[in-house]
């Protein structure tokens, strides 16, 4: 097989633009983890219900912005009820039960996806003026793509000045500490967890829109999308933000390279580099060096 | 060490068990004796799953490779050696105690939360090679395996009558794996992975090798999820990387946190329970996952010490 620059610069590309939406959706199961120590299963589930949304919003108003900002406000919602009646009781609780009890609510969430939208393939068509093709360093790339990247580097930009500059996001890295500290300053943590939770889900579905003109919204999005992310949040060290941005960059380039060069195996790349960063650093990547 | 469940009911269970068969066809269909088959070799595997998770701690979301391991060496073994159960079981040992080796060795290095996500690598590969090796494994079409032996004709003849007879067969290996495995926790290593659960470093500090005791306890897990994979695939006459899917290893982990973890019985009472719900509500209605969800999301609010915890309870004893 002969590999041209090209292929690779778009496979880099990809990968890239990948991993930036990764970025997106591990980062905030990664602080939901971080503060709340749930492992939240539905994360998928909801990424996927926010492209679902987005598809119907788009085609009723014909505004793809007035989607993706209305589609992650309903799944914020759906968040809020979720933390609220489910998750609330159970603070405590060994990680797994969280994990069976996102994951009976992901089953709920899926079946009624498939009841509202049944189980075809939807295309989500981008703004017209994002619609077409840029050409640049010898390849022909869809302008939506580029888009998609500058978009989610730029949520991630905001993200991280939230999470480091304001009195929030120090609330935030407080939460990831120490809980009770963080109480004894006068801060209503059971607040907190709420809002973390809803805006974790709330990013989900805004990845969950702007992915959809890429890779259209299909039933087993959700799924595809979960098993990344929960990998992305181990290799990262469970919790640890910076681990969790370099796991989705890794793992974006591992996927699209896996396609390239292991045809037939590609699926494999994940895990390769799941087990590799596992068994050289069993506590993931952000953990001290033993 | 005495049962979680008393002697008696386990006694009563096991005559109702041997009873069952006969009340088909004329009280109901053997769609039910089949249904109790396979909950019974899912059993086996749960019972070693038991080990592993409920009593050493270590949740695994890879117990679908032992599965799938073997069906697929069922399915060689019928090709290129004998269709006689019982080598195929020592070949399908002999392969748990390897892999069940390697895996664990390096799973171990993990804990928690990693130790699930490490043994679900594992399994991946597995079912990635089951799946894109179609020349050695069918892919995803699988593989039908010829029917199964067992080297004594005259008793066979009445085996090989399912879904009756198989029914037997994997009644007897469920008693003897439940036996097997009651009798390692009650042994001075059940009770030293019992306190690898509750404190690894005591354990450590007293001198045992906790590492090694752990890829025991794999490794038993392991021979156990292999023994039920030969006899699904023998019993469905075909194995497929479905045995493989993380879906599975995820079933097991439901099925024993809904049964009621560290008990043995409670897991294969899980496996059982949903095995029929599933079944149940599949055939009922198209919308089963949102009961099925909600059944979890239950459990877990409200039981989750399992069915079996909550029984206990009520009852005013617990194990």
């Amino acid at each position: 097989m002969e590999i041209h620059f090209s292929t690779i610069l778009t496979s880099m590309l990809h990968g890239l633009i990948l991993g930036m939406v990764l970025v997106i959706v591990a980062g905030g199961l990664t602080i939901i983890f971080g503060m709340l120590d749930v492992l939240n299963f539905a994360h998928g589930s909801l990424y996927m219900l926010g492209g679902y949304l987005g598809y119907t919003l788009v085609k009723w108003t014909g505004s793809f912005w007035l989607a993706l900002l209305v589609a992650p406000v309903i799944v914020g919602g759906l968040g809020f009820l979720i933390e609220f009646f489910t998750l609330r009781p159970l603070y405590g609780r060994p990680p797994l039960h969280h994990l069976l009890l996102t994951f009976g609510i992901s089953l709920i969430i899926l079946n009624l996806i498939k009841f509202i939208w049944g189980n075809d393939i939807y295309t989500v068509p981008p703004p017209s003026y994002l619609s077409g093709a840029a050409r640049f360093l010898g390849i022909s790339y869809p302008t939506y793509h580029l888009f998609l990247l500058f978009f989610s580097v730029a949520m991630a930009v905001l993200l991280w000045l939230l999470i480091s500059k304001t009195r929030y996001g120090v609330a935030i890295r407080a939460g990831t500490e120490d809980i009770e500290t963080l109480e004894a300053n006068g801060i209503d943590s059971r607040k907190l967890f709420t809002a973390v939770f809803v805006a974790g889900t709330g990013l989900a579905a805004v990845a969950g829109v702007t992915i959809a003109p890429m890779r259209t919204v299909y039933p087993q999005m959700g799924i595809d999308i979960i098993i990344d992310a929960f990998i992305i949040v181990v290799i990262g060290g469970l919790g640890s933000i910076r681990g969790a941005v370099i796991g989705a960059l890794l793992l974006g380039q591992a996927v699209q390279f896996g396609a390239v060069f292991l045809t037939g195996f590609s699926d494999a790349a994940i895990y390769i580099v799941m087990a590799a960063i596992l068994l050289l650093r069993p506590s993931g990547l952000a953990a001290e060096s033993e | 060490m005495k049962s979680i469940v008393s002697k008696r009911y386990l006694l009563l269970v096991l005559l109702i068990l041997l009873l069952f068969p006969l009340g088909s066809p004329t009280l109901f269909s053997d769609f039910y004796v089949d249904l109790l088959t396979k909950m019974m070799i899912f059993g086996i595997a749960l019972l070693g799953y038991d080990i592993i998770a409920g009593y050493t701690g270590l949740v695994s979301l890879g117990h679908a490779m032992f599965l799938g391991l073997g069906g697929y060496c069922a399915a060689y073994s019928m090709k290129v050696l004998t269709t006689n159960l019982f080598p195929i079981l020592l070949v399908g040992f002999l392969l748990a105690v390897v892999v069940g080796f390697v895996v664990g060795y390096f799973s171990i290095q993990t804990k928690g939360i990693f130790f699930v996500f490490l043994t679900l690598a594992f399994a991946q590969f597995f079912y990635l090679a089951a799946f894109n090796l179609t020349t050695l494994t069918g892919g995803d079409n699988g593989i039908t395996l010829s029917k199964v032996t067992i080297g004594i004709p005259k008793v066979w003849e009445v085996l090989v009558s399912r879904p009756h007879g198989f029914y037997y067969l994997a009644l007897g290996f469920m008693v003897v794996a439940y036996l097997w495995c009651h009798r390692i926790i009650s042994s001075p290593f059940g009770k030293v992975l019992v306190a690898i659960r509750e404190n690894e470093e005591r354990v450590s500090f007293l001198g045992f090798n906790v590492r090694m005791v752990k890829i025991k306890a794999f490794m038993i897990s392991a021979l156990l999820g292999v023994t039920a994979g030969v006899l699904f695939a023998t019993y469905q006459d075909f194995v497929s990387p479905g045995m493989l899917h993380w879906t599975l290893s995820g079933d097991f982990i439901l099925m024993s946190v809904l049964g009621g973890m560290g008990t043995l019985v409670g897991p294969v009472l899980g496996g059982a329970i949903i095995l029929y719900v599933g079944d149940l509500l599949s055939s009922l209605t198209e919308n089963w996952m949102i009961f099925i969800g909600s059944f979890f999301v239950l459990t877990i609010l409200f039981a989750p010490q399992g069915i079996l915890g909550l029984i206990l309870r009520r009852s005013g004893k617990r194990g």
